[in-house]
């Protein structure tokens, strides 16, 4: 087995569980989203997302569950700058913050995967 | 002015500050401009309000003007519920939040190989455009042989221009390709130009709602040029290009939409964090432009590479189905 064909199927690979995730991601945005919002509460940040993300479709619910995912990622720093309660993030149910960051965060490191790969086999 | 006219206003004042200070009329046009703006008569008369300004020289209603009347009500139709704040801002931005609705596609509607082609030969007419005006205005030509071919230019840019064409060029295709252009002042408008604003202002008065529908448009106009490929291939091709092209283009096509999704997403939580990080935001819209510049540039980005990905994971499939 030569390198390149490791290679090819290594890119192969990393593009078909990438667009998986982006599947998986794109569901929890019309399926889950309004539970994660219910569950981060009446915070600055989730209010206004609402209201600049409501009644806009696909966009709209992109940009709100993208909102959710920084409150769960970055929670100490909004916690500071009082846009999140920490209390809400806390209480939040473990099976909804695995709905939100497992596909989010796999499909990430597949795209850099994909992205290094194909840089190497010089195909971008 | 014997011409009736019509203009877009600019800021919030009163009606009667605008005929009497403002416009300047004299007594006889005044009574003119409230029978024409009935809607606006005593009260406040919002920005993207459009003012109809008669015909001096008769105080009868000229079928210009009733048209003008008519498009006028109709803009102020559809910004029922828009608050005074948000006209501004509509007023102000409207050429950005125009061009802002057709690059809501930005990641997906720009990213295939037909598309780039066609705003390739747009940006070529234009190019073609400025050289004349250039040679024009060094005394190579003279106004005859200018305006011949400008109008020759025009006319094949109206054709690109036309039904879907404008998405993904930034130009919009209402109205003559002069205003398009911005050759022209667009402050004041007459019948033509109007009609365009009207229609416009219904749309843009839905932002939010217009918007999410160009992500949609987007995905659309992605599937409709990877199917056009497809068609291409079939009908010119043999066969085994035909096979082919039914892969790549939806491997493309899927990659390209799909990268583009996440990406945007992702850029949209690394652009919202960064700016209350380093304090630039503190919540409302000043979060939701930094993850909308961050979400667009990285759809862009991520559409560009997802098709790419995309084309490469199919060309390997086509590959080991049909061992070439």
């Amino acid at each position: 087995m030569d390198g390149n064909f490791i290679l090819e199927m290594s890119i192969a690979l990393g593009t078909f569980v990438f667009l998986i995730d982006v599947a998986v991601f794109v569901w929890v945005a019309f399926f889950k989203l309004e539970q994660i919002e219910d569950a981060l509460g009446n915070s600055k940040l989730n209010i206004d997302a609402k209201r600049f993300g409501s009644d806009s479709g696909l966009l709209g619910r992109q940009y709100r569950l993208s909102t959710a995912i920084s409150a769960l990622l970055f929670t100490n720093m909004y916690v500071r700058k009082g846009l999140v309660d920490l209390n809400d993030v806390k209480r939040m149910p473990t099976h909804l913050k695995r709905w939100v960051l497992i596909p989010f965060l796999t499909a990430g490191v597949s795209f850099l995967f994909v992205l290094v790969l194909m840089f190497v086999a010089g195909k971008i | 002015m014997s011409q009736p006219y019509a203009f877009v206003n600019d800021q919030a004042r009163h009606y009667i500050h605008l005929r009497d200070q403002h416009l300047a009329l004299s007594m006889n046009a005044r009574s003119k401009l409230d029978q024409l703006n009935p809607f606006l008569r005593n009260g406040m008369v919002r920005p993207a309000d459009v003012v109809v300004v008669g015909d001096g020289s008769t105080n009868m209603c000229t079928p210009e003007e009733t048209r003008l009347m008519e498009l006028a009500s109709q803009v102020r139709g559809a910004m029922i519920g828009m608050s005074t704040r948000e006209s501004s801002v509509m007023t102000h931005n409207f050429d950005l939040l125009q061009s802002f609705m057709s690059y809501g596609s930005i990641g997906i509607g720009a990213s295939t190989a037909a598309w780039s082609r066609h705003l390739k030969d747009l940006e070529e007419l234009l190019k073609q455009t400025e050289a004349l005006h250039q040679r024009w205005r060094a005394g190579a030509m003279t106004n005859d042989q200018f305006f011949a071919q400008r109008r020759a230019l025009f006319t094949r840019m109206e054709t690109s221009l036309k039904g879907i064409g404008r998405f993904g060029s930034g130009l919009n295709n209402q109205g003559k390709m002069k205003q398009i252009l911005g050759i022209s002042s667009k402050s004041y408008l007459h019948t033509g130009d109007i009609r365009g604003y009207a229609g416009k202002v219904r749309s843009l008065s839905k932002m939010a709602g217009a918007m999410s529908k160009g992500t949609y448009v987007g995905i659309a106009l992605d599937v409709g040029a990877g199917a056009l490929e497809i068609k291409e291939a079939c009908s010119t091709g043999r066969e085994e290009e035909c096979t082919r092209a039914k892969y790549v283009e939806t491997g493309k096509t899927a990659g390209g939409i799909f990268a583009s999704m996440y990406a945007g997403s992702a850029g949209a939580v690394a652009g919202q964090s960064i700016c209350v990080g380093l304090g630039v935001a503190s919540g409302g819209a000043a979060i939701v432009g930094c993850a909308l510049v961050a979400g667009a540039v990285t759809a862009w980005g991520g559409g560009k590479f997802g098709s790419i990905a995309g084309e490469n994971l199919t060309t390997l499939l086509h590959g080991t189905v049909h061992g070439r």
